[in-house]
């Protein structure tokens, strides 16, 4: 800062003065050499001007409280004065830090949005010194911090001198633990939110078909049906023959076939209590049930059309729950009560 | 403004009164620098357990930029360097500081040199693992090193000679080791790797070398850009008339070897034969791991003195 900065903030009084207001609205007036202490208000000073009078007061920083900034400028007022020894800074600031933890906390946020290095260095060593030695709970306690981590982040050891046996016991214990919780991780990971189902869609398809050794348990007599009516309804991409079908067929067909088509799954695809008991492998139940859901979709898209085509007949479209309507579902048909 | 109320009560508010310490307020730098006061163990050990926020502060590659594991416990030379490795991984490469006690070996210094090829400061001291091969081998993938101190480990002359070619920035050596008060086998090995292979040096601390005055105008010649030399304790020097003169003309700093050694920060005790004060001959007592000399026990029977220390053990 050079001098003649100097001389056009000074006006002829003995002592000058900057204006600052903090953050909850109070303003203040503070001798000038104490406030330049604080690098960002030396910037403000200098660089635009600020300052002069109450109202060009400087707005301090968010972080900067009345309680905070009184703190800060004592300190301040202490050590611009040069004629200082080390010893006696020393003293001072050891006795300054002498504080509650929460007040330390806001100082520190309030020394580093002045840019008071120094003192943001005292603090931040005095809570480092707070920190030190204690465990992660007592930290927690002290500084509210949340408790967010998994047990699986917090149990991550690095301590592990072999020699121990029962640190290698510890280590195969917290080994086993964190193999559950990744296991457990896994398997809630497939119930919510699906599986990537990676198998071909021939594979998919023999599954619904019936040829897949896992169906085995389902009666023979529907296994037949429904591979009859699968084969039609889904490996048949062709929609004429698919139109063709249903308009040689008729409704009620049509509708008894869907109903077969929505027990089944609901046979198949009833949760079991538990995984370990299925025979059903968990992790194909919720991709076939998304593919069924897909096809069985279609298939009523298609059932609409095609009853808008052949009854001539604004079309009613179907409405049918593909879980839980165990053999009960009818659809209103073609009534011309136009619904859209 | 708010009148302060005696009793505080909780608020929402951060500026308000409240009940708890407020760690939310500090911004993640913040939060940063000070848990790195902490040290590389309690930064792994527990800074990093407290909640989601501390932790990836405690991962991110800035917290391990600087790496000091000096004044280590009882933990184990293993687990010191598994810790040292880790941390080093977790710089990412960003590593620009490092400072050892104790634990370090070639492999840990190849290690770290392998992947953090930006280091500017190297500091071991006490590691009676390293070789003077390995260190050579280590530095010589360290070409931005700046700042190097092997203090009280075994570094031959040839080994100096090579970090000086593969560290073309190197400003500061620190070699330092055990002082001998009587004069002893002389050795300008490390005065004259310095000098020859060394022109950048700003600082040179040789606390307790065996330099002679030959080395260290040698050094004189060949370092012309030194600001701070520390001969304290190198006690075959003789530094008076023009040595004396030279020395104090060009450098800003001068540590002469009988200087106070309040600021040295490690133990400055000297092995001193001759003193009769001492009840404690030889230092063998606290035995003396520090010395790099191999020849330390065969001086003993070629001493002049009217001491046998060695009697006293039989």
């Amino acid at each position: 800062m050079s001098e003649s900065d100097l001389d056009i903030m000074e006006p002829e009084t003995m002592k000058s003065y900057i204006w600052l207001q903090t953050a909850d609205g109070s303003v203040q007036q503070v001798e000038q050499e104490v406030a330049m202490f604080c690098p960002m208000i030396c910037q403000e000073i200098i660089h635009k001007g600020a300052g002069s009078s109450k109202n060009h007061a400087i707005s301090l920083p968010q972080r900067v409280n009345s309680a905070m900034f009184s703190l800060i400028l004592d300190y301040c007022r202490f050590h611009q004065v040069p004629g200082r020894s080390n010893k006696e800074r020393k003293v001072y600031d050891e006795k300054f830090m002498r504080m509650e933890t929460k007040r330390l906390c806001e100082l520190t946020s309030a020394a580093d949005s002045l840019q008071l290095k120094p003192l943001v260095d005292l603090t931040s060593s005095a809570l480092a010194r707070i920190i030190e030695g204690k465990t992660p709970e007592e930290i927690r306690d002290i500084f509210h911090l949340p408790d967010d981590l998994t047990e699986e982040e917090k149990l991550e050891p690095l301590k592990n001198t072999m020699d121990d046996p029962r640190i290698r016991l510890l280590n195969r214990l917290y080994a086993k633990k964190r193999k559950e919780l990744k296991e457990r991780e896994r398997l809630k990971n497939v119930e919510v939110e699906g599986h990537v189902d990676e198998r071909s869609v021939d594979d998919l398809l023999s599954f619904i078909n019936g040829t897949d050794p896992k169906v085995a348990k389902m009666s023979k007599g529907k296994k037949k049906y429904k591979k009859k009516k699968n084969q039609k309804i889904i490996s048949s991409n062709d929609k004429e023959s698919h139109d063709l079908h249903f308009k040689q067929q008729g409704v009620e067909e049509t509708g008894s076939r869907m109903r077969d088509l929505l027990s089944l799954e609901d046979e198949i695809f009833t949760p079991k209590a538990g995984c370990e008991d299925g025979d059903i492998d968990d992790e194909i139940d919720p991709a076939m049930k998304e593919m069924l859901d897909r096809e069985v979709e279609d298939f009523a898209r298609r059932l609409n059309s095609n009853w808008a085509q052949s009854l001539g007949q604004e079309r009613r479209p179907v409405h049918f729950s593909i879980n839980g309507n165990n053999g009960t579902t009818r659809r209103h048909i073609g009534q011309s009560s136009g619904h859209n | 403004m708010a009148s302060s109320s005696p009793s505080p009560s909780p608020s929402p508010t951060a500026m308000k009164e409240g009940e708890f310490a407020n760690w939310a307020e500090l911004p993640p730098e913040l939060t940063s620098s000070i848990l790195h006061r902490l040290g590389a163990i309690e930064v792994v050990e527990t800074a990093q357990k407290v909640c989601r926020s501390w932790r990836r502060v405690c991962k991110d590659p800035s917290m391990w930029r600087r790496i000091d594991m000096r004044n280590l416990g009882d933990l184990g030379d293993t687990y010191y360097e598994k810790l040292c490795r880790h941390a080093v991984d977790l710089s990412r490469g960003e590593l620009v500081e490092i400072n050892l006690c104790h634990f370090a070996t070639d492999s840990l210094l190849s290690y770290i040199a392998d992947s953090s090829s930006n280091l500017r400061s190297l500091k071991v001291a006490m590691c009676y693992e390293i070789t003077s091969e390995g260190l050579t081998e280590a530095v010589s993938k360290l070409p931005l090193l700046e700042d190097l101190e092997v203090s009280y480990c075994s570094v031959s002359g040839e080994s100096l000679k090579a970090i000086g070619k593969s560290c073309p920035n190197l400003k500061t050596l620190k070699k330092n080791c055990v002082g001998y008060k009587r004069p002893r086998d002389e050795c300008d090995d490390v005065a004259l790797a310095t000098a020859e292979t060394m022109p950048g040096l700003r600082h040179l601390q040789l606390f307790g070398d065996r330099l002679t005055d030959a080395g260290l105008n040698a050094i004189l010649d060949g370092c012309p850009n030194l600001e701070h030399l520390d001969l304290r304790q190198c006690f075959n020097l003789n530094l008076v008339g023009d040595l004396e003169k030279r020395c104090l003309e060009r450098i800003k700093v001068v540590r002469r070897p009988n200087d106070s050694v309040h600021d040295y920060p490690f133990d400055a005790t000297v092995n001193d034969v001759s003193s009769s004060d001492e009840d404690d001959l030889y230092g063998l007592s606290d035995v003396d791991i520090m010395s790099e000399d191999e020849f330390y026990y065969d001086d003993l029977s070629d001493d002049n003195s009217d001491f046998d220390p060695y009697e006293y053990y039989y």
